[in-house]
């Protein structure tokens, strides 16, 4: 394989990142496994989940009661950060993620929890929906590798943005004030109104804000919200969904890790 | 010997089924959709986003009826208390969904779970395609200007409804039926089911304004059992049957 240092390096990284924070500890899918998540989770997680894992829990009904979002109900099996195509459930890692680096804003992390405890709280979690008894959810690729940050990637990836129509939701400036954000017309799964994410403040972002967490957005969009896959539209060109991503990135003056 | 036993009364009772099945054989159900009452008004809908695409207003007319015989277009038509056996003619194939002139086409679409739905935007504006089963998310794709069809199986039965975040006004519904008995009523408020197999059936009828009805039929070989739906304004309806 002939490379380019830099690109290759980069690619290594991305993939010791994921594999670092999974694997090691996982422990097997038994009742075992899931009665002692329930322990962990009915400790930590049923305050805003609820027992019944329906986002019920005694602080969840008060937790976007009237506006998004709701803590996850469990039962619905609809996941908003996954690494799978839209639809699909999210693979045992992108839980495991959810749960170790939390929702900025909305849910605390869980990383202080050892890892095989994390695990543990996976199994249970998924034990709210017979569609993972059965379905084999399969991560949609990364293709291409992160395009150094140059003025051509940033042109590329500000047309995709206005060629992408992302504007409509969330705004020319990307301050989630887009048309259709403002004339309050967005609706989550559960009916109750929804912000377009402003794109301008990357420390909000639920699903991360490195360029392989938005690429990863981009591609798989977020169940359950408007913000729709892109995967089709990026498949055609391996640089579009770093452009687009850098393109992102650009939008702030804020230092993301 | 228990086993060689078993064996054979288990070939003995394949022999007698597939005896029985030729014998009942199969027969067509004729359904009739009518709408008894004053049609509603459409809905006046005014549009703020792209109106060289969409027009300036949309008319939304959710019963759509043939007067004066008020026939009843768009009503999807199940037999309910069939379970596919797997030997029969299959209905799987690949079912287009267009976003076109900012509404979707067909508006209801009922097909075989196994089948392909393809989603494609005919549009010179982008559309989302959010289509949701109960609580999940189906598929939610961006369907930009001139993009490639999307496609994706669809595998559980049950009721999709089919929407569009940028243009609320866009709704759409798909019905997926484990088994190939199934329609939707065309402009005169008629759909033929074919090849169901003879005896007794529960059938129904769902549109999305009007509910649900039911109705007890029996389908004769090789003949045709007819049942006329009636929807009510006041939110009833009732339904009458005739075998041939
Ligand atoms: C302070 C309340 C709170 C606590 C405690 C909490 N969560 Fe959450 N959780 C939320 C909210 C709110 C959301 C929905 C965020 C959104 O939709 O943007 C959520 C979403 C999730 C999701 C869905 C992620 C996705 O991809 O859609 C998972 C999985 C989850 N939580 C697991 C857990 C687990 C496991 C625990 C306990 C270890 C836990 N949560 C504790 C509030 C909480
Ligand atoms: C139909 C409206 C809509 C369109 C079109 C849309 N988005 Fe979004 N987007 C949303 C909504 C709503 C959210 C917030 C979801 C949430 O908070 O759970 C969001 C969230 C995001 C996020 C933040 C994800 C996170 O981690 O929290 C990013 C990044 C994003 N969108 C980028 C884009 C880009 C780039 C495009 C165009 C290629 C685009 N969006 C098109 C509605 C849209």
């Amino acid at each position: 394989m002939r490379c380019q240092n830099l690109v290759c390096g980069l690619v290594l990284l991305l993939a010791l990142g994921t594999s670092t924070v999974v694997q090691a500890t996982k422990p097997e899918d038994t009742a075992a496994t899931r009665a002692q998540g329930q322990v962990l989770f009915e400790r930590t997680c049923l305050f805003c989940h609820g027992a019944t894992g329906q986002g019920d829990g005694p602080a969840g009904w008060f937790l976007g009661r009237y506006a998004s979002p709701r803590p996850r109900n469990f039962t619905a099996g609809s996941f908003k950060f996954r690494s799978t195509p839209s639809g699909d459930l999210p693979t045992d890692q992108d839980l495991f993620r959810t749960i170790t680096k939390g929702i900025p804003g909305y849910m605390p992390s869980f990383a202080s929890l050892s890892e095989a405890a994390r695990w543990q709280i996976v199994a249970y979690v998924k034990s709210f929906y017979p569609g993972f008894r059965t379905e084999t959810p399969v991560p949609l690729p990364l293709v291409g590798a992160p395009t150094p940050q140059l003025a051509e990637s940033l042109d590329r990836g500000r047309a995709l943005y206005t060629s992408f129509e992302c504007h409509t939701c969330h705004g020319t400036e990307g301050r989630g004030d887009g048309p259709v954000t403002q004339a309050g017309e967005l609706k989550d799964a559960s009916g109750l109104q929804i912000q377009a994410a402003d794109l301008t403040r990357p420390s909000s972002f639920k699903n991360g804000a490195s360029l392989p967490d938005l690429v990863r957005t981009l591609l798989t969009g977020l169940d359950g919200t408007p913000m729709p896959s892109y995967a089709a539209r990026l498949s055609d060109r391996e640089t579009d969904a770093w452009d687009l991503a850098q393109y992102l990135r650009a939008l702030s003056a804020e230092s993301v890790p | 010997m228990l086993l060689i036993a078993l064996f054979i009364a288990v070939i003995l009772s394949n022999v007698q089924e597939s005896l029985a099945e030729t014998e009942q054989g199969h027969g067509a159900v004729n359904v009739h959709v009518l709408y008894r009452g004053t049609v509603p008004p459409p809905t006046e809908v005014k549009v703020t986003r792209d109106p060289e695409t969409c027009g300036t207003t949309i008319y939304r007319q959710s019963i759509t009826v043939r007067s004066p015989s008020g026939e009843l277009k768009d009503a999807m038509v199940m037999v309910e208390d069939i379970h596919a056996s797997g030997k029969e003619q299959t209905r799987t194939q690949s079912m287009v969904l267009s976003n076109s002139k900012c509404s979707f086409s067909p508006h209801v679409m009922p097909l075989q779970t196994g089948s392909t739905l393809e989603i494609q935007n005919l549009d010179q504006v982008m559309h989302n395609t959010h289509i949701t089963h109960e609580l999940r998310t189906f598929i939610n794709v961006a369907m930009v200007v001139n993009g490639r069809p999307v496609a994706k199986r669809v595998a559980n039965p049950g009721l999709y409804r089919v929407q569009c975040d940028v243009h609320k006004f866009m709704e759409g519904y798909v019905l997926a039926s484990e088994h190939p008995y199934f329609g939707v009523t065309d402009e005169r408020g008629s759909a033929k089911i074919t090849d169901v197999p003879a005896g007794e059936h529960d059938i129904s009828v769902w549109h999305e304004r009007l509910g649900q009805l039911q109705a007890h039929i029996t389908v004769p070989p090789n003949g045709e059992a007819t049942a006329t739906f009636e929807f009510h304004e006041d939110g009833t309806g009732h339904s009458r049957r005739m075998n041939r």
